[in-house]
């Protein structure tokens, strides 16, 4: 066979992308395993995952939700206390190693030491910062919650069959005693202290180690899982790298994408889904950006899910919903914005 | 004088007419009850227009004719004090939270449930207030009248609900001090509610409770509620049907009776 055989259209760029739109792509997308109906989907990553999830429960999947709201808890103010975002409430998970230490702590059953931040004397899960707005009343009521949160995590991650994660940055803040990931700058929760938050900007090799011991454990509490990898495409909203945003984002996304795709090359129970190409690339001629260039507008999220679901149809009980609004998504990472005012 | 008193509200109600029906000079000399009742929370449909709260749904007027007398919908100039029952922010929602989550302090007693913060549970109770139409209603009677308004919540279920699968979680809690907090909660918020408002209200007399916000089984002996089908409940003569064998949420005429005092005492 010719490695450029021409009745394939999909591997010309002429014919697949300069003569094609994203909304009238096909072939982009080639599932790997198949989603049903009884698939218990479980889903975690940075602010962008939570379309994914949300499109998939309204196309009838079965998306875990092992933390749920209370009875009574608006749709409105759900996400306000992180209900209902993903299959727990651990709020955005931006960072591959994020995502390996929140399993290892709910292996072990034990809130990590230091996890506590205060501010105004209100207390703060600094793993989770945004699940609680307002904060809670004391640092053993934090520590209580954390410990339920991660029976929760385990729980969920022993249940599922299919693990959905979006990779978002590798630039992050780390304690420096504990080496523990905090998902967002800590100096817009708590008094940022140089010392102690040191700044971590991940290597592709860290990434894919990271995902790989993440991948490791988790088969060790559920064999039998499997992965869909995705990049969010959406840029960093400010870099502490001392340069320039536009290549520190082009080095993050460029090093999470290579990772996902040494990792779907290495391992045949992990999938990749082109959602960062389809948002990011030439293709879609920048059209799918907001005006702030960052945000993602809702036709680029339907495009995207479009293309998902060529590939996984939706189920027999997908309900007649609306697609989910781009003003509906948490994202703690604006609260750096409002810091630097 | 003659106090005119509307009482709007579900088939909670209906424990309360049967009282009056059967005891109303005894218990209120000079003062007249008129009921406005229909199934569920579908007083929802009423709509305010020139000093009236019309049902835009055709069988909540037939409800409403039926258990006043005649009366389609409700001319508000007509009363003196308007009392709007059992759709408010009710026991019965509020129960529900704890099926499933507590707060730290619950924890020691009921390990199974999820946490919640404080601030999560004002949320929900405040959200649970707002999903039923008590409160919009209560607002466009004030907005159209100065005759008082109070907000009285229907009983809390009675303890038979227990043996349901839904509340069966409360069962080996239900003398424990988790289930009083959570009464206690529960009062705390709805007289907040009621009180910010400038509305008056009551709760659930203490000696009709089996254990904190559970009603006693005795109540729901013989406890009625409202024919959803009122065109041919009122060709037989009839406004009330009896409530199923064990139905845990509506009451009977002796219970009517201690909120009937409980209303009249607010006038």
């Amino acid at each position: 066979m010719h490695p450029y055989p021409k009745d394939s259209p999909e591997i010309w760029w002429s014919r697949a992308v300069a003569r094609s739109t994203p909304q009238e792509a096909t072939g982009l997308y080639s599932k790997r395993f198949a989603l049903d109906a009884d698939s218990r989907i479980a889903t975690a990553g940075s602010c962008f995952a939570q379309h994914i999830a949300r499109y998939l429960r309204s196309n009838g999947y079965n998306v875990l939700d092992s933390e749920p709201a209370p009875f009574g808890l608006s749709e409105k103010a759900k996400p306000e206390f992180g209900y209902g975002i993903y299959s727990c409430r651990y709020g955005n998970i931006y960072h591959v190693r994020q995502l390996r230490q929140l399993l290892e702590e709910a292996v072990t059953g034990r809130p990590r030491d230091g996890i506590v931040w205060e501010r105004k004397n209100r207390f703060f899960d600094a793993l989770r910062p945004g699940v609680e707005p307002d904060g809670l009343e004391t640092a053993t009521e934090v520590l209580a919650h954390r410990q339920q949160h991660l029976k929760c995590v385990l729980a969920m991650f022993r249940k599922t069959n299919v693990f959905v994660f979006t990779m978002g940055l590798t630039e992050a803040w780390m304690d420096a005693g504990t080496g523990v990931i905090f998902p967002s700058f800590p100096g817009s929760f708590t008094q940022f202290d140089p010392e102690v938050h040191i700044f971590k900007n991940f290597r592709v090799s860290e990434i894919y180690e990271d995902f790989v011991a993440f991948r490791a454990l988790l088969k060790t509490i559920n064999p039998s899982v499997k992965f869909i990898v995705t990049v969010s495409p959406v840029p960093l909203m400010a870099t502490a790298t001392h340069s320039h945003v536009l290549p520190a984002t082009t080095y993050s996304k460029s090093a999470l994408r290579a990772v996902a795709s040494q990792l779907y090359e290495d391992f045949e129970d992990i999938d990749y889904f082109p959602s960062y190409e389809i948002i990011s690339s030439p293709w879609s001629k920048g059209a799918f950006f907001a005006p702030d260039l960052r945000s993602v507008t809702d036709e680029g999220v339907a495009t995207v899910m479009r293309a998902f679901f060529l590939e996984h149809r939706p189920t027999a009980q997908a309900e007649e919903l609306p697609p989910p609004s781009l003003e509906e998504v948490v994202c703690e990472e604006v609260l750096l914005e409002a810091f630097s005012r | 004088m003659t106090r005119r008193v509307c009482i709007i509200g579900n088939s909670a109600l209906a424990c309360i007419k049967l009282a009056w029906d059967q005891a109303s000079v005894a218990v209120a000399p000079g003062t007249t009850m008129t009921f406005f009742g229909s199934s569920q929370y579908t007083v929802d449909c009423l709509r305010l227009a020139d000093g009236r709260l019309v049902p835009t749904e055709e069988k909540v007027g037939a409800q409403f004719a039926m258990t006043s007398g005649g009366s389609r919908e409700i001319e508000l100039d007509r009363f003196d004090h308007f009392i709007v029952y059992g759709v408010s922010f009710e026991y019965r929602d509020f129960l529900r939270i704890f099926r499933t989550h507590a707060l730290i302090e619950d924890l020691d007693l009921a390990p199974d449930r999820h946490l919640l913060s404080n601030a999560c549970l004002d949320r929900a109770a405040l959200d649970l207030k707002d999903l039923r139409p008590g409160f919009r209603i209560a607002s466009d009677i004030s907005s159209a009248t100065t005759a008082p308004v109070s907000i009285v919540p229907a009983p809390g279920p009675s303890e038979i609900v227990l043996d349901e699968p839904q509340f069966g979680s409360f069962k080996p809690l239900a003398e424990t001090e988790f289930v009083a907090r959570i009464w206690s909660r529960y009062g705390v918020l709805a007289q907040k509610y009621a009180a910010e408002r400038g509305y008056a209200t009551t709760l659930q007399s203490n000696d009709t409770f089996a254990f904190p916000g559970f009603t006693a089984e005795r109540y729901s002996v013989g406890a009625v509620g409202l024919p959803q089908d009122a065109e041919r409940a009122m060709a037989k003569g009839k406004w009330h049907r009896e409530a199923r064998a064990r139905d845990p949420w509506h009451m009977n005429a002796e219970f009517g009776q201690t909120v009937l005092r409980q209303v009249l005492a607010l006038l």
